[in-house]
């Protein structure tokens, strides 16, 4: 190894640099706890937290600060390389060990929730049933047979993709739709206007784009379709979010339903609402507790179940947990529905197996240090007693 | 080996920064449970208009909403949410994720227009403001005429939550003879501001439903069968009874005579059947009765519902009175249906509305819901 190399292992496995990364990440967490209060919760984890740099204003002086995804990476790499490699392999050390390894499968989890899940909600009106969830700021673009009977089946425009059409135009196309459809000025929250507006015109309709707004789930997505099919034809029109009805292509006899809508996520079971409970405080409307009957249906079977809040339903990779109700406004009588938060984390239960590891680990190192002390103090009573 | 790294890595870096695929095909194809409704070939503004993303308030295009029961209809401004009425929100809106827009009719004076002002003003942290400065008022207009109109900022404080700082309530308030009209906008002071342009234009916007007189009137002109319904009431009125267009609140109204009788309907409990049966008794210079005594009313069965008859006489000063008109009777019904009263009311002089007693306890028993049938 060449002397840069070791000085750089050195610095990189070192207590020090531990130290300097948890007071960045400490850092992190104070600055974008506060900037959540005007930025809201979405912006500010994107910003501080799945990134690699950051450009906090801090007083009106930009300061620039290592993301959480820098942070988190050099301080796995700092706990692999000197608190699994570089450490004295001993008894003594068994502890501190077993800790580390504990906190990489807290880190890994972190990791995997941050690349490998998806969460979204589930709204349901008593009596009502649903197998899919929906996301709460992630877009899609779907094509279907309008005319369908029975299940559906959709090709998707995932957000990702929708992304590429801001500053450019996608075109997406496939054998078994009859049109190559054409997308641009996706804007993340607009609305259809009349009006003048930098756009252009669609028939006698344009985008008109807003300014984003900090809950990314309060934004409402827009975008420009063109269908343009193989005889020529052209037709063009806008998806916007909140459109009350897909728009439809008719391509010969056939027609197609092009949708603008949040990504919808489908469960291995459907959850059907039998009955939302809602307790309130004596004399006021401020509910003191709410949870859901509802019948999970996984084929021919049917289970009753109850979701109340910190009582989540787990099954098959996700947790469904009662979140909210509404309409917020509702008066005694009125129908009600309930809200799910719905996550799918194939890493749900690591930080539970991450924490019985470091407790482990604790134990064995208090444990070490104890006996330790002990024959410590018995080697000094015995020298004072002068056996 | 080191060099052989850097390649490695330049290379990555390079593959990510290639320009995207912008020819593409579908990024999944997946099975969806079935259409929950057909899907309709509708044209744009059908597909934008039901929530308003015109920004002409007076486009043709523009809903009108209104439940069918409802004596009102308005359009709907841009971006503005309409939800299931409920109670005393006759029209009832969100507007962002904590604006709300909502619209109320009380009978009478609703507990008047400066009281309602310093209630709205109390609601924001204000101070009670005296009635020459509630006259002094800017107006918005609203039914064809002009209503109060108020503007407030402060530390919104609604029924059993905490004040909300930075809060804005724009409120319309318009008292006619017979009812008060209130439009109630609140939310953060900054969208009430933007909002302020559609919350005008949806008063603007709000008029008397002409479905219930023109349907009434349809059914009963041509034959001495002279049944009717209008908002999902129907009855049969004796042939002696000259039916008029209802107009105003009134459902239906009939004459006999110096003889005056209409139906009317408000959502909710309209105000309650107390403080409405007192103020009819105030109409005629009476003592209004206490809740007990109102309780203790005669019933007559209205759809299915017991409701109290008031049957009094005494010198009239109610609406459309130019001064007090000795020995005038009242008969008048309050009936609580769920989430709308309906109000039954005869007057004229004793003598006259005496010998219209029995049409009158027919004409009620023929009152029926249309929905049922």
């Amino acid at each position: 190894m060449t002397q840069l190399g070791k000085k750089l292992w050195e610095l990189s496995t070192s207590y020090g640099t531990a130290c300097v990364l948890l007071i960045f990440l400490f850092l992190l967490t104070l600055f974008g706890t506060l900037e959540q209060v005007d930025h809201g919760l979405y912006a500010v984890q994107k910003k501080y937290f799945e990134s690699f740099f950051v450009l906090h204003e801090f007083a009106g002086v930009p300061l620039p600060l290592p993301g959480g995804v820098l942070c988190m990476g050099l301080l796995s790499w700092n706990l692999v390389a000197g608190g699994l490699i570089r450490i004295r392999k001993s008894r003594a050390t068994a502890g501190v060990i077993i800790v580390h390894i504990g906190m990489l499968v807290m880190f890994a989890a972190g990791l995997v929730k941050l690349t490998a899940s998806d969460d979204g909600y589930l709204r349901l009106y008593e009596g009502e049933s649903s197998e899919e969830y929906v996301s709460y700021y992630l877009w899609e673009v779907a094509v279907f047979d309008a005319d369908s009977k029975g299940e559906v089946s959709e090709f998707l425009i995932s957000d990702e993709q929708l992304k590429l059409a801001e500053d450019d135009s996608l075109r997406v196309s496939h054998d078994l739709i009859p049109f190559e459809l054409e997308l641009r000025h996706f804007r993340e929250n607009a609305r259809p206007t009349r009006e003048s507006s930098p756009l252009p015109l669609a028939g006698e309709w344009r985008l008109l784009e807003l300014e984003r707004e900090p809950e990314a789930e309060a934004n409402i997505a827009g975008v420009y379709a063109t269908a343009r099919s193989a005889t020529g034809g052209e037709q063009t029109a806008i998806l916007w979010g909140l459109a009350e009805s897909p728009w439809v292509v008719e391509i010969g006899e056939r027609r197609w339903g092009v949708v603008l809508r949040h990504k919808r996520y489908r469960m291995p079971f459907s959850i059907h609402l039998d009955e939302f409970i809602k307790l309130e405080h004596p004399g006021t409307d401020i509910p003191s507790e709410f949870s859901s009957e509802v019948t999970q249906g996984k084929g021919s079977e049917s289970l009753p179940l109850l979701i109340r809040m910190n009582e989540p339903l787990r099954d098959e990779g996700l947790v469904l947990f009662q979140s909210s109700w509404g309409p917020s406004n509702a008066r005694p009588g009125d129908r009600l529905f309930s809200v799910f938060s719905v996550v799918r984390n194939p890493s749900d239960h690591w930080p539970l197996y991450s924490c019985i590891i470091i407790g482990v680990g604790l134990l064995i190192a208090f444990t070490e240090k104890l006996i330790k002390y002990v024959k410590a103090q018995n080697s000094q009573r015995a020298k004072e007693a002068g056996v | 080996m080191v060099m052989r790294n850097w390649c490695i890595a330049c290379a990555l870096v390079a593959s990510a920064c290639v320009e995207p695929e912008r020819d593409t095909t579908y990024a999944e194809r997946r099975v969806a449970p079935a259409l929950a409704e057909p899907v309709l070939s509708i044209s744009d503004a059908q597909r934008f208009g039901a929530r308003g993303p015109s920004t002409r308030p007076d486009a043709s295009s523009g809903p009108t909403q209104s439940s069918p029961e409802s004596p009102l209809s308005w359009k709907s401004p841009p971006g503005w949410e309409e939800r299931p009425s409920s109670s005393m929100r006759l029209a009832n809106f969100s507007v962002g994720a904590d604006a709300e827009c909502y619209l109320t009719i009380l009978p009478g004076t609703g507990g008047g227009v400066v009281g309602n002002v310093n209630r709205w003003r109390e609601q924001i942290g204000l101070e009670a403001v005296s009635a020459e400065e509630v006259a002094a008022l800017p107006r918005v207009a609203l039914l064809g005429t002009e209503a109060y109109l108020v503007e407030l900022e402060g530390a919104f404080k609604g029924m059993g939550t905490e004040a909300k700082e930075g809060w804005g309530l724009r409120g319309a308030i318009l008292g006619t003879d017979r009812f008060t009209i209130f439009v109630k906008f609140t939310g953060p002071a900054e969208l009430v501001s933007l909002e302020a342009e559609s919350f005008d234009a949806f008063c603007a916007s709000i008029t008397i439903r002409e479905e219930a007189t023109s349907s009434a009137s349809s059914s009963t002109s041509s034959s001495s069968t002279s049944h009717g319904s209008a908002s999902g009431i129907g009855w049969e009125a004796p042939p002696e009874w000259v039916m008029e267009p209802g107009g105003g609140m009134r459902l239906v109204t009939f004459r006999r005579g110096g003889v005056e009788l209409y139906l009317t309907v408000l959502g909710g409990d309209g105000g309650g059947v107390v403080p409405n049966i007192q103020r009819w008794v105030e109409q005629l210079g009476l003592t209004p009765p206490t809740a007990a005594e109102v309780a203790a009313l005669p019933k007559v069965e209205v759809m299915g519902v017991p409701s109290p008859l008031l049957e009094a006489t005494g010198e009239y000063t109610g609406m459309g009175a130019s001064g007090a008109i000795p020995d005038t009777t009242m008969y008048g019904i309050v009936c609580l249906l769920p989430e709308r009263a309906v109000f039954v009311k005869m007057l004229g002089p004793s003598a006259e509305v005496l010998a219209e007693r029995e049409r009158f306890t027919a004409f009620v028993a023929s009152m029926h819901s249309e929905d049922s049938h």
